[in-house]
This record gives C-alpha cells, structure tokens and sequence, in this order.
C-alpha cells in the first residue's frame, strides 16, 4: 500500500509539470499584459518609459525559459512569488479566499450527498415507478439549469420575498457561525443541487446493476429483511462508483466556484482566478492553476486509497 | 399600461426624493456612524502616484491630503487643501505655498513642507522602481523647494495656466519625507498621510476600513466615525445597493440599475446626477489604408446622429450627452451653436449622410467594410458600439464587430493593431491643457493612438497653455479644439452621466463629474 502512495506521489510530479507547461506558455500567447491594463487601462497619461521600467520590474522583459526556470524554482521553494497586480505574495492572496471557497465545496459535497444517495437509491429501488420519474425530472433540471441563472433566481427571490441578502463581507465560521451560514448556505445550495443530480444518477445506475448481483439473490434467499440486504449489501457495494463523482465534483468545486462566486460576490478562489485573468496577472493565474490541478490529482489519490477501505477486494501494491 | 404607471410614480418619487436629498444638504451636521460603500473593483496599488483608476482613489482618497484640491462645492474651482495659501509670481514660473501649519500624519509626527517637496519629487522624478504615472503632467515643473517649514516654492521650466488644478491632482498624495528617505517604496505597502480616515483593515478582494483621524487639521472633520470600502462585482453592487447593504457608490449606475434599486428601496434611497467625464469615441488608424483620406474619416463621422441617438441611449445607457472633447458644461466647452458647426454634430443627419456617402465614392471606398474593435463587456461600450454600426449601415458602411477584454484592447490601442477602434477618456480634471493633451500628434502624445501627426495641434495647443485671461484662454481652448475635431482622427460622439445613488441617511455629498476621484469624505454625514 505504501509503495502504491508512494508511487502515485511521484507520479503527481510529470502531471503537475506537464499543467505548469501547458499554463505558462498558454498565458503568453494570449493578447495583452498586466502593465497595459495597470496603467493604461483606464486611459491615463502613462509613458513608454514607465510602462518599460514596469515591465522590467516584473521580470516580463526576461526570455520565457527564464520566466518558467525561475517561476518552477520558486515552487520548489514554496514561494510562488508575487502578484502582478497588487504586488502581493500570491500565498497571501490565495489563503485570504481558501478558506471561503473550501467551506463551499464541503458544504456543497455535504448538501449533494445527502440528497443524491437516498434519491438515487430510491429511484432505482422503485425503478419506472411514478417516484422514480419524479426524481429522474429532479436531476435533469438539476443538470439543465446553469449555476448562474439558478443562483441570480435565488438573489432575486431573497430579496423579492424577503427584502433581505446574504452578506457580503465573509465571516468565518468560528467567529459568527451564523453570518458565517447565512451568507454561505445560498451558494452551496446552489452547487449543491446541481452536484446532487450528477451523483443521483450516478448513484441510481449502480444500485440497480447492484441489486442485480447474485449476492444479493442470495441474501433474499437466506431470508434477509430488505432494509438489512440494501443497506448492509447493496449500498456498500453501489457507492464505489458515487465516491469517484463525489471526489471528481468536490475537485471541480475547489476551482470551479467561478460563476457562482461571481453571482454571491464570494471573495473566493474563483472569483480571484477570473480578475488575474482579466488583469492578465500572469503569476497569478498560474499557481491558482496549479492549485487546482494538485487539488484534482491528491483528490483522485484520496479517491483510490477510500476504494481500498470500502472495498476489501481491492488492494493496492 | 401598470409598467408605465409605476414608471411615472416612480419618476415623481424619484424628483421628490431628490428635492429632499438636496433640501437635507442644509440641515445641521450630526456626528458618528458608518458609511458603507461598494466599489467595483479592488486597488492595483496603495501608491496614489502610481494609480490612475477610481478603484485607487475610492479607496486611498480619505486617508490622505494633497497640496490642492478640487472644490466640489464650487466645481471646477481649485482651492486648497494642505496650502492655506499660495502666490504666483508675475511671469507664472514660480508658485509659493503657505502650509497650515497643524497638519499632522496618522502617526502623530507633524507635517512640514518637507514632506510636500519630497512627495512631489518622487512624482517628478521617481527613485529606481518607484512607478510615477503622473510624471508626464509635470513636465513643465523645473524644481520643487522647502525654504522653511511651512513653504514650498515650485518653478516651472515653462508657463503653464492648468498648473494650479495639476497641483490638485487627487494622485498627488503628500508622503512622509522621513519614511520616503528610509524607504522610497513605502507607499505601496503602508497607508499613512494626513487624511481624514486611518487605515484599520485590508482585506484583499473582500472590504477596506478606515476610521476617523482624531489629529486631522480641519477642526470638527470628518463627521462619520469611518467607512468601509466594499469590494463588489458590477452585478453584486446593484443587488448590494437594492438590498441595502450598501448606503452608496460613488461610479455610477445605468437609468436601468435606478429604476431596479428605486423599486426595491423606495423612499430609503436617492439618486444625485452630473455631466460625467467618461467620453465614448472612435479612433481612427490613420496610418492604415483608407483611414488615412480624412474624406473617409469626414463620412464615418458625418453618418453618426448623434442629437437623435442620444434620448434613447440615455434609456438604455450611461451615455447621456452629446459632446465633444470638453465637457458641455465645462468653463472652456464650446459653444453649442459652434459645436454643431462641427463635422458629425449638425442637426441635418439628411444632408450629412447624403453628404458621407459622395465622401465615400469620392475616395474610392463606397461599400466600405471594417471591424470595429471594442472593449466588452462593461456597459455603456456594447450599446455604444451597435448605435455605430446602425448608423454606419445606413451609409453602405458594412462593419464586424470585435469585442475584446481590456488587456486586449488597451494592447491593440497602444501598438496601433487596429483600424477603427472603441476609444474612451475618463479624466480625472477639467483644465483643458490636461484635457486636450491626449490628442496632440501621435508622435508627441503617446496617449493618441491613431498615428496622426500636424505641427498645428501643437502650436494651438501650446497658446492655450500660455493664456493666463480666462476669457482669452477659452477662445484659444475653442480654437483648438475645433481645429482638432475637424481633423476626425479621434471622433467624439456622446459622454456618460455620472448617477449616483445614497442611501436618504447619507449627506453632504456634491456630486461633481469626476468619477476618478473619490471627492470630499470628510464631510459626509449621516442623517440619524
């Protein structure tokens, strides 16, 4: 077992590169950079020589190798530098969002799992029954209707009904957990929902390729109470599959809050991805990028290793 | 029919709630509380003299002083701020400031004119990697003294008559000379000045705090105990705003986000509205074929209606204004009766567009097609670019249109990668010699983009600047620009309206065109 951690740790470090690669040189091809929207954006009077003197300043005159070398060296160093738009360490930028955005994507994973496992076990349990239609149509509009347009409906009915909004300052949960709630609860409702109706389906097909096993014929025939085979065999067996979407979404939510965080004006990482995009902070960009893609691979390696525990089959070598 | 009723309630809501906005200006000023307000955007920097967004000022603005300052109750009038006084020598080459002499920093040293020299060095001649994205404005300043503790004295290298409101830039923040000698670069770390708010808390992409100064020089200021500075997408502000989160933003909002926040606050909230300085215009890649015939150039502008595009863009938009390079109300705007002399800004759109099209065979080029490049998504430049293209259409003009983000654009505009492109100016004061130095030849302002050189800009720009009579110097400022519309290398079409809206609690608070300065702070006050 530790051999395998061991080997898909190496393994991380060509993936992680390969994205660093990719990123950098990607970044550069795009027009425009942070010194033109810095100091010209809004139109001022701003110099040639200034903006040259800038540009020296943040290293954009240097050859791209070195650009990458010295980037890729910081890394290694845990010190991925500055931003180029305010002149921060981008560790400071980043830990000031974390918190919000990894507060989300559990609330959200905790939301869609309590949902989607009992609605998935359901509809396959009363598979072409009116429940089952029912819930079928719950997670079709779940994965029809875009996370923005839902999250703009919620806006509107808090505040048509309620004449109230979430806040829109964070707070965290240990110092006013409920500020902290009611200005969260929204978004990972949001994301939640949509995340449900991906599992749910997910968590439907395997229950009823499950309940289609042998083992399970034979518990019937050892004269098992039917909670006791679903919960005790079914369930066990169905959620082997479930947990890779369930860990797959948690790794897209960690980076792929951007719309929703743009709509609940959440200081979170993926609203900052979108302004270091727009403010072409190539730095920026590119160690939020490599965040998430090591948020996606250690998740896949969580991922693996909780295969092994729930399953007694499957072992690693 | 329901819709139109409540549009008229509405409106009649909105003029009364107006009124009494304007009517509780009067009233004794209270002291406390808090103004919350949203800003779109985060700061780039915390150097004034390296910012030049308003997302820079809304946040810097109260927690320093500068020499001068705009007057917002007699605008566009220049008084001062640290100076109590000042003279100006006969020839206009040596200006003499008079301090007050109670002036001190946040952290309690007190003010002399050394710091005011040291501040105005580093904006005219920066230490190494310090960034000064003024300095072009100063050029015409030679020195900077400190002969005692309470003057400064500047001498200019030439005579310039828009230097005294150049000395009011909001970016020229007053640093401590102490902290700039053990540290040039200071300012983009620490927030320290003479203002009227001390800096609590920074929290990156999230809000910014500032509490009151006790130690500030203008006795009884500010009034509010502090503020914060809430950062909001453009979406999150308007819903902030109709939600009552926020008690005010000082940008601007579009005629549609008013009638959203109106129906949502009712009599909680008002709106205040004045000529705002962003100008909406189109620049001209006269180096590229066949943008360099001004006979071309003369048609595209001739075809714009812009007196009867205007009513329905200010629905829809920003942009409410027909104007030219100077703001119509401004002290040095032409005369409206000269503006519509003016190549695109005559009321005959008949003639003219009759006249555009005999342009356009005349040159060679009567189907013309172009990509109009523009800069998205941000309102007013979307209804801006589609009114264009309308008009253009109905000369037998074909026109694309390219929307690019601002990195993109900002790029294409300064490399002259374009042909015709969406041009905007937003700037920060009225005078005309600050104005108007965009659109010198592209070979002596690196701020026009089109490629378009004349020796004559420049000799009518430079008597503008020599002309110290007010009633001369608007003559010689109209002369100009006439000569420089006529030309149609950039062409102005329509200006935004800057439409505040505050909460009814909030007081105090002239709204003047400029956007990019944040305004007077300290006297804001809240109605209990």
């Amino acid at each position: 077992m530790l051999t395998y951690v061991a080997k898909r740790l190496l393994m991380t470090i060509p993936t992680l590169l390969g994205a660093a690669v990719l990123i950098f040189f990607m970044l550069r091809v795009v027009p425009g950079d942070v010194i033109e929207v810095k100091l010209r954006g809004d139109g001022a009077s701003v110099t040639q020589d200034v903006i040259d003197a800038e540009r020296r300043r943040l290293g954009l005159d240097k050859p791209l190798p070195e650009q990458f070398t010295s980037w890729i060296a910081g890394l290694t160093r845990l010190d991925p530098g500055l931003s180029m738009w305010t002149g921060k360490p981008v560790v400071d930028e980043m830990s000031v969002r974390l918190p919000l955005s990894i507060q989300v994507a559990v609330m959200g994973a905790l939301i869609a799992t309590l949902i989607a496992v009992p609605m998935g076990t359901l509809s396959a349990l009363y598979r072409d029954s009116p429940i089952d239609y029912l819930l079928r149509i719950f997670s079709l509009v779940g994965l029809a209707v875009p996370a923005f347009w839902f999250g703009m409906v919620m806006i509107l009915l808090l505040l048509w009904l309620f004449n109230w909004l979430p806040p829109v300052i964070y707070t965290p949960f240990h110092v006013d957990p409920i500020a902290n709630l009611s200005q969260l609860i929204w978004p990972a409702l949001v994301v939640g929902i949509r995340y449900a109706a991906v599992v749910a389906r997910m968590v439907r097909s395997s229950v009823i390729e499950v309940m289609k096993e042998d083992y399970i014929r034979t518990a019937r025939a050892k004269g098992l109470a039917e909670k006791v085979i679903i919960i005790r065999h079914a369930m066990k067996n169905a959620m082997l599959p479930a947990i890779t979407v369930i860990g797959l979404e948690f790794a897209f939510l960690m980076g792929g809050l951007v719309v929703t965080e743009q709509v609940f004006n959440l200081n979170g990482i993926g609203q900052l991805f979108v302004q270091a995009v727009a403010h072409r902070d190539f730095v920026l960009v590119q160690n939020i990028v490599m965040f998430i893609a090591a948020v996606f691979v250690f998740t896949n390696l969580a991922v693996d290793l909780l295969y092994a525990a729930i399953d007694p089959r499957i072992r690693y070598r | 029919m329901t819709k139109s009723i409540w549009a008229s309630a509405g409106a009649l809501a909105l003029a009364f709630l107006t009124t009494q906005g304007a009517m509780a200006q009067d009233a004794k000023p209270v002291r406390g509380g808090i103004l919350n307000y949203g800003v779109a955007g985060g700061p780039h920097t915390l150097d004034c003299h390296a910012g030049n967004s308003f997302a820079v000022t809304h946040h810097l603005g109260p927690h320093y002083s500068t020499l001068m300052k705009t007057d917002n109750r007699n605008y566009p009038n220049t008084i001062g701020d640290l100076a109590k006084s000042w003279t100006i020598s006969p020839d206009h080459l040596t200006y003499t400031f008079k301090l007050h002499d109670n002036v001190k920093f946040h952290d309690g040293t007190a003010l002399t004119s050394e710091d005011v020299r040291a501040s105005f060095q580093r904006i005219i001649d920066p230490p190494a990697g310090v960034v000064s994205a003024w300095r072009s404005m100063y050029a015409d300043l030679k020195s900077v003294e400190a002969p005692d503790k309470d003057t400064v004295v500047f001498k200019m290298s030439a005579p310039n008559s828009g230097m005294l409101s150049i000395f009011g830039s909001p970016w020229a923040c007053i640093y401590s000379a102490a902290k700039l000698k053990e540290d040039p670069k200071y300012p983009e770390k620490t927030v320290m000045g003479t203002g009227p708010f001390q800096l609590v808390e920074h929290v990156s992409g999230s809000h910014w705090t500032g509490k009151r100064f006790d130690g500030y020089f203008r006795p009884g200021l500010p009034y509010l105990d502090g503020f914060k500075a809430i950062a909001l997408s453009s979406t999150a502000l308007i819903n902030a705003l109709a939600g009552g989160q926020i008690d005010a933003e000082f940008r601007g909002v579009t005629p549609a986000d008013q009638q959203r926040i109106q129906a949502s606050r009712g009599a909680n909230i008002r709106f205040e509205q004045a000529e705002g300085m962003g100008l909406f215009m189109v620049s001209f890649n006269t180096k590229v074929k066949p943008y360099d015939d001004i006979r071309v150039r003369r048609a595209l502008t001739l075809a714009v209606d812009r007196w009867g595009g205007i009513e329905p863009m200010s629905r829809i938009s920003t942009l409410k204004y027909v104007s030219s390079f100077q703001r119509p109300g401004a002290p040095d705007a032409l005369p409206k009766a000269q503006l519509e002399k003016l190549p695109g800004f005559g009321r005959d759109i008949k003639a003219a567009r009759a006249e555009a099209r005999r342009l356009l065979a005349e040159a060679g080029v009567p189907n013309l097609k172009f990509t109009l490049i523009n800069r998205g998504p941000d309102m007013p430049y979307a209804p801006f670019a589609l009114y264009l293209i309308d008009q253009w259409r109905q000369i037998g003009v074909t026109v694309d249109q390219q929307v690019v983000d601002t990195a993109n654009w900002a790029q294409r505009r300064t490399s002259g990668n374009f042909s015709v492109i969406v041009d905007v100016t937003g700037d920060w004061g009225e005078d005309p010699s600050f104005v108007m130095a965009r659109f010198l030849s592209s070979d002596t302002s690196f701020n026009n983009p089109t490629g378009f050189s004349d020796p004559k800009i420049e000799q009518l720009f430079q008597a503008q600047k020599l002309e110290f009579d007010p009633a001369k110097r608007t003559q010689a400022v109209n002369v100009l620009e006439n000569y420089i519309v006529e030309q149609i290398f950039t062409m102005p079409v329509f200006r935004t309206v800057r439409l505040l809206p505050f909460a009814t609690k909030v007081q105090n608070y002239p709204v003047v065109p400029v956007h990019n300065w944040l305004g007077d702070v300290s006297e804001i006050w809240l109605k209990p």
